[in-house]
């Protein structure tokens, strides 16, 4: 071709430049200033890009000089440019819904109790966590991994960067949401997600997994290879979302299970049909295993078990007078042969079967969650002592930071708090809006105002928890905090 | 959570695992240089490549990208395993003639570029 450019040096310092200023682009907006105001780990997650977005420029600068003299490797060197871009597209994708996510837009109290509450795990002492923005309705971690993994591995290929934070998780939250308390009770199975990633729980079950496939596709002629791939990632899917939930069950409690119902508008399976004796009747869609999560149902019958099998939780929710209690039920009710798993990627049987060998598996994951939590308190020991105080405070639209057992002033913690919350906001709610004129229960819009009034209560104890404990003269007893005696300190000074 | 961003992910850190070696093996070819990990970057990909062949639940199939996910497993066909693994064990027994062990290494970069393109393709979001 006549007039065509001599490909060289020459030609990759334009395309490096090109690539320079989209990362120099995309950096700019990891803002280095008091306003608006961030956490720290989303200032330390800012400066990691920064310095890694130094580096990749750095690295460009050079680029063509290092270019190989053998023009026949041109093609594959200069590819090198189009992975670099790609995880910069990868990283923009983060920036902006991090940024958004200052102080004044995330439920930070929630974040820093969970995160104090995840500190009490062996090899966790040291994790916090960046919030971002999503434009959707969910709540995502997963994709931290992805930035994590994306990261590590360009660092591997440009000269003097660092790899990921290990101890920096990000939570995605729907950016509508950071003034919800509940639904953001979802954020603690993101945090599982960290967790499994962290402890690299996928090697630990892997073996299980294989276990429990070799059972369940025995039957099954002519397997391949791929297709055996293809069972193992759903597997690890399915286990990693499962741990994920019942990792939160540890982390903050049922009301984990009551925010995913509420979340996923579960109660649409209870029926009031009179001809129904079981009170419900199944949406195919709760029962139906996506290719990456199990079905809705079955991650709730999970929960119930959990609840259950532990040191009495269920003796407590079962007592709640909702219907949300009442989807929990029915889904612990629901036998395996009721979930179904539909694809077009294999024959109809041997997802079946690849379906049966997770059922195998579930109860492995749970003793596996059982094993990262070790040592981490349920909580429902400071719930019974401190539970009906907090609803008594809330009943009276005052924040239960301190409550009174008629001895001692106390400071109920984050599980305690948040339980008996959501147990007030299920069942008595209306005892709260009775006692304020003009207030109708049946009213949408009243409810929810008083809803939000007592998430915002909750939330406010929850932030004063951190300060409260660490007051001087602040003791525990019994893993319960209590007040400084202070008509005891007043006398002494007398 | 297998979502579409997590898959695309998956390829895109297929990519970059290709071109780790990639970066190793250029160096090699155009200036004979032998980088400190070479040795190790070879053995990973070749272990992870040949595993396939032999467990297909062993523990090594979680290494790197190459085998992590029922899609990067898809990206590189049964025939371009084989042929890479070979001749990156070529350069990595270091034991051929400097001129086979390049032009190997010349032919497992081919292989391999093609495979970061693949999966870069894949990647890529589409306006």
């Amino acid at each position: 071709m006549p007039n065509q450019v001599q490909l060289g040096v020459e030609t990759l310092k334009k395309d490096a430049a090109a690539l320079f200023l989209f990362v120099d682009s995309v950096c700019q907006f990891c803002i280095d200033s008091d306003s608006p105001a961030y956490l720290k780990p989303s200032e330390d997650f800012f400066k990691y890009i920064r310095d890694l977005g130094d580096a990749t420029k750095a690295y460009l600068n050079i680029f063509s000089e290092k270019a190989p003299k053998d023009l026949r490797l041109y093609q594959d060197y200069r590819q090198k440019l189009e992975t670099i871009r790609s995880c910069w597209f990868e990283f923009h994708q983060f920036l902006k819904p991090a940024i958004d996510a200052d102080t004044l837009s995330m439920p930070y109290p929630l974040v820093e109790a969970l995160t104090k509450r995840l500190n009490q795990i062996k090899g966790l002492e040291n994790t916090t966590f960046v919030l971002f923005h999503l434009d959707e309705v969910n709540y995502l971690q997963v994709r931290v991994s992805e930035i994590r993994r994306t990261a590590n591995r360009l660092a591997s290929i440009i000269p003097d960067s660092d790899p990921f934070p290990a101890d920096l998780g990000m939570i995605g939250i729907p950016y509508s949401q950071s003034s919800a308390l509940y639904l953001n009770c979802l954020i603690a199975h993101e945090v599982g997600h960290f967790v499994f990633q962290r402890f690299q729980q996928k090697q630990k079950i892997l073996p299980e997994v294989e276990r429990c496939l070799k059972v369940s596709l025995a039957s099954q002629a002519r397997t391949t290879v791929e297709m055996l791939d293809w069972s193992r990632d759903r597997l690890l899917s399915w286990a990693e979302e499962l741990f994920c939930d019942l990792f939160a069950i540890f982390l903050v409690g049922p009301c984990y299970a009551l925010a995913y119902v509420e979340l996923f508008g579960l109660t649409t399976i209870l029926n009031p049909d009179p001809a129904i004796s079981s009170g419900y009747s199944l949406t195919p869609e709760s029962t139906i295993f996506s290719r990456s999560h199990p079905a809705d149902l079955f991650r709730l019958k999970q929960h119930v078990a959990l609840l259950q099998k532990g040191d009495g939780w269920w003796k407590k929710v079962d007592t709640i007078k909702s219907h949300c209690v009442d989807v929990l039920r029915a889904a612990a009710s629901v036998s395996d042969t009721g979930f179904v798993f539909f694809t077009d990627e294999q024959p109809h049987a041997y997802a079946g079967a690849t379906l049966q060998g997770f059922f195998a598996l579930a109860p492995i994951v749970q003793n596996v969650t059982s094993d990262v939590t070790r040592g981490l308190d349920s909580g429902l020991t400071e719930y019974e002592k401190f539970g009906d105080l907090i609803e008594s405070h809330l009943e009276r639209a005052v924040v239960p930071s301190t409550v009174f057992d008629g001895h001692y002033h106390w400071y109920p913690d984050t599980v305690a708090l948040l339980n008996a919350s959501m147990k007030f906001a299920l069942e008595s709610l209306e005892k709260l809006m009775n006692s304020v004129k003009d207030q109708k229960t049946l009213l949408a819009g009243h409810r929810s105002r008083w809803l939000n009034r007592v998430e915002f209560l909750t939330s406010k104890a929850l932030e004063d928890h951190h300060l409260l404990v660490k007051e001087k003269g602040s003791v525990s007893v019994g893993g319960s905090f209590k007040r400084a005696d202070i008509s005891a300190a007043e006398q002494a000074g007398h | 959570m297998s979502s579409e961003s997590e898959v695309r992910s998956r390829y895109l850190a297929l990519a970059l695992d290709a071109r780790k070696v990639i970066d190793a093996l250029i160096l090699f070819v155009d200036r004979e240089q032998r980088t400190d990990d070479l040795d190790q970057s070879l053995q990973e990909v070749i272990d992870s490549l040949r595993v396939r062949e032999e467990d297909i639940f062993s523990p090594l199939r979680n290494r790197l990208a190459f085998s992590e996910y029922y899609e990067q497993v898809r990206t590189v066909g049964e025939s371009d395993r084989a042929a890479i693994a070979g001749k990156l064990e070529t350069v990595k027994a270091n034991q051929a003639t400097l001129e086979k062990q390049k032009q190997d290494a010349f032919d497992a970069i081919k292989l391999l570029s093609a495979i970061e393109s693949r999966a870069l393709y894949y990647y890529r979001p589409q306006p």
